[in-house]
């Protein structure tokens, strides 16, 4: 460090200026702070910062934790219990979802850099998991990592560009990046390098497990669906999602305090397009192929939706988005076929298009957007508390 | 003691308006000294380019020696630099402690962490203000007075050489600004470097040993706070809203 203070010394032509080498040690607090720290032991008692343990006991013992857990036996279990294919299939979208708005929430929500293209993350996970698979013969679990990881790199190079603008220009640039995938994957000129019209043909995911059904394919993709949530609010509890959230309130503020934020800029956009990339993966595994339509500008709404749907900045707002697609689309589709079934108008629910389905849920996504401010997840868990309350007697 | 900031004929012009006019001074270690002017003259964004929130049109800065004209902000905290915000920019959705915690995780402020730990450095930054009773509350709710002591606060957890305090007094009562004018002369007397952009000028005349002044962008007395007011200049500059 002093040489390079030497070389970079300025040359002094006039003798009184001198530059002193000598600084104060960088690791040595001011002293202002010693007579705080001398009541160390009263100060740190009384000022403790919970730990990382207490969080989670104290989490699991309230209200919420209560509600969370017992929402994880339901979507676990119900599942299991009905045991129908069409069940199945729900939940397990529900779960690729899931993981899929969490990234999207990490990145816009948590970090504040909104992207409209997190199809592309998605798209490129689950056409190189398909790759490896089919063209490389790789086992399937290896591939949805490397589906992850070839989705970080291309995280990389859309957020190196779009990362000098903010706001609208941002999203406008990771739009175009993921419109740019979409023609490229279509484009029958060059289906000899990206596959074109066809994509890649895959034998679902039940295929793959020892067992054969969708029943292994269910517990794998939880058991991973799980691993992912879990992580992703690790990270937004730690230290990390702090600085993330910096960033969000107000990246001018928290450049001035010392922080390199295009490096963390960097750092979100590469673990969101790891965790799109998972989600990808299992989701070609799941359709049984990776065509260019994962590309679409809808599939870069799903997130954005979700995540809305259930609560921004989150985590856990995302995944329950993501569930309440899933099963209000189930439960319009039972519903129309009930109605078949019990005569109403049979002539029209039976030749239902399958649009209609999305037109009913675009129609409750605006009366809810017009109802609740921040998704609706947080005032279902308040009037739940409310209820609980009024039942256990308080 | 030897000189820690030098400022060389720096000019910044925002199109047609030159807000920073040739400014040219030099400040040394451990130095307190108090930024004065009407309001337009400059101070802000005088602060600005020695923290690296604007490139100048021309001119060059140096800190400890080296030329930090061209490196960005959070090399320049990196080095030593920090600064506070005449508007508070507080983090809205983060607690009291957190806002202090992201500073700590800036390069220096890990440093300085290494042996008690980033949430005990936090708290500690946090007391010495007088803020811990109000660690996990966010900013939203808190008043101006508590804000601005963050504000400084936050400046604090990088671990600066030199201090930019930009409005460190406004918008507080006379007791709020004791408190500050007291933690200023601590870290003074500890040896750091302070600048000082203030309005309130009968606080700042007092404290600080040196007074720049700036008018319309231009640097036009430098000296012991006594002198420079009964400079015809600075007085025809109208120095703000106190008694000169």
């Amino acid at each position: 460090m002093n040489e390079k203070k030497e070389s970079n010394r300025q040359d002094q032509q006039d003798d009184k200026v001198q530059i002193v080498l000598t600084r104060r040690p960088i690791d040595e607090p001011f002293k202002i702070f010693s007579k705080h720290m001398k009541k160390r032991a009263k100060t740190f008692i009384e000022y403790q910062v919970p730990s990382a343990q207490d969080n989670l006991k104290s989490w699991i013992t309230s209200f919420r934790g209560g509600i969370g857990l017992m929402g994880l036996i339901l979507v676990t279990f119900i599942p299991l219990m009905l045991n129908d294919t069409v069940y199945y299939h729900t939940f397990i979208m529900a779960m690729i979802y899931s993981i899929y708005a969490a990234s999207w929430d990490l990145l816009s929500g948590v970090s504040g850099q909104v992207s409209f293209g997190q199809a592309a993350y998605f798209g490129i996970g689950g056409y190189s998991c398909a790759y490896f698979i089919i063209y490389l013969g790789f086992d399937w679990f290896p591939s949805i990592f490397i589906g992850g990881i070839l989705a970080i790199l291309f995280g990389l190079l859309v957020a190196v560009p779009c990362l000098r603008f903010t706001g609208p220009y941002l999203a406008l640039g990771t739009l175009a990046f993921s419109l740019l995938l979409f023609n490229l994957f279509h484009m029958a000129s060059l289906s000899h390098i990206f596959f074109g019209e066809q994509g890649i043909p895959v034998p679902t995911l039940s295929i793959f497990s020892f067992k054969g059904n969708i029943i292994t394919e269910f517990l794998i993709v939880l058991i991973i669906m799980i691993i992912c949530i879990v992580v992703m609010l690790a990270i937004f509890n730690s230290r990390l999602g702090t600085i993330f959230k910096a960033i969000r309130d107000d990246e001018t503020s928290t450049e001035a305090a010392g922080i390199n934020t295009m490096r963390y800029k960097l750092y979100a956009f590469m673990i969101s397009a790891f965790f799109a990339g998972i989600a990808g993966s299992f989701y070609v595994l799941h359709i049984g192929k990776a065509d260019y339509n994962i590309y679409s500008s809808l599939m870069s709404f799903y997130p954005i939706i979700f995540t809305l749907v259930g609560g921004i900045a989150l985590i856990s707002g995302s995944v329950f988005g993501a569930y309440f697609y899933a099963l209000t689309n189930l439960f319009l589709d039972e519903l129309f076929d009930f109605f078949t079934q019990m005569g109403f108008f049979p002539e029209f629910f039976n030749n239902l298009p399958t649009a209609f389905i999305s037109l009913i849920f675009s129609i409750i996504l605006l009366i809810l957007i017009r109802f609740t401010e921040r998704g609706i997840m947080e005032p279902t868990i308040k009037h739940s508390k409310t209820l609980w309350d009024l039942i256990i007697g308080k | 003691m030897g000189v820690i900031l030098q400022v060389k004929n720096l000019t910044k012009r925002f199109g047609g308006l030159t807000a920073v006019n040739d400014v040219s001074f030099e400040v040394e270690r451990g130095s307190l000294v108090g930024l004065i002017g009407p309001n337009g003259a400059g101070k802000t964004t005088l602060f600005n380019l020695i923290s690296g929130f604007e490139n100048p049109n021309s001119g060059s800065i140096w800190f400890e020696g080296m030329n930090i004209t061209k490196f960005n902000t959070s090399k320049r905290v990196k080095m030593g630099i920090s600064r506070t915000f005449q508007i508070v920019r507080p983090l809205k959705t983060l607690s009291l402690l957190d806002n202090i915690i992201v500073g700590c995780m800036s390069p220096r402020g890990k440093k300085m962490s290494e042996d008690i730990g980033i949430n005990q450095l936090a708290s500690t930054i946090l007391a010495s203000v007088g803020l811990i009773d109000k660690a996990r509350i966010p900013p939203i709710i808190l008043p101006h007075g508590d804000l601005k002591r963050l504000e400084f606060a936050r400046a604090l957890a990088s671990n600066p050489e030199l201090l930019l305090l930009d409005e460190p007094f406004s918008g507080l009562s006379h007791e709020e600004q004791m408190v500050i004018v007291k933690l200023i002369k601590e870290l003074h007397k500890e040896g750091h470097t302070i600048i000082l952009v203030g309005h309130v000028l009968r606080e700042l005349m007092a404290l600080v040993p040196r007074t720049l002044v700036l008018h319309q962008g231009k640097l036009i007395a430098d000296g012991a706070p006594d002198e420079v007011v009964n400079k015809k200049i600075v007085y025809e500059a109208y120095l703000g809203r106190g008694e000169s």
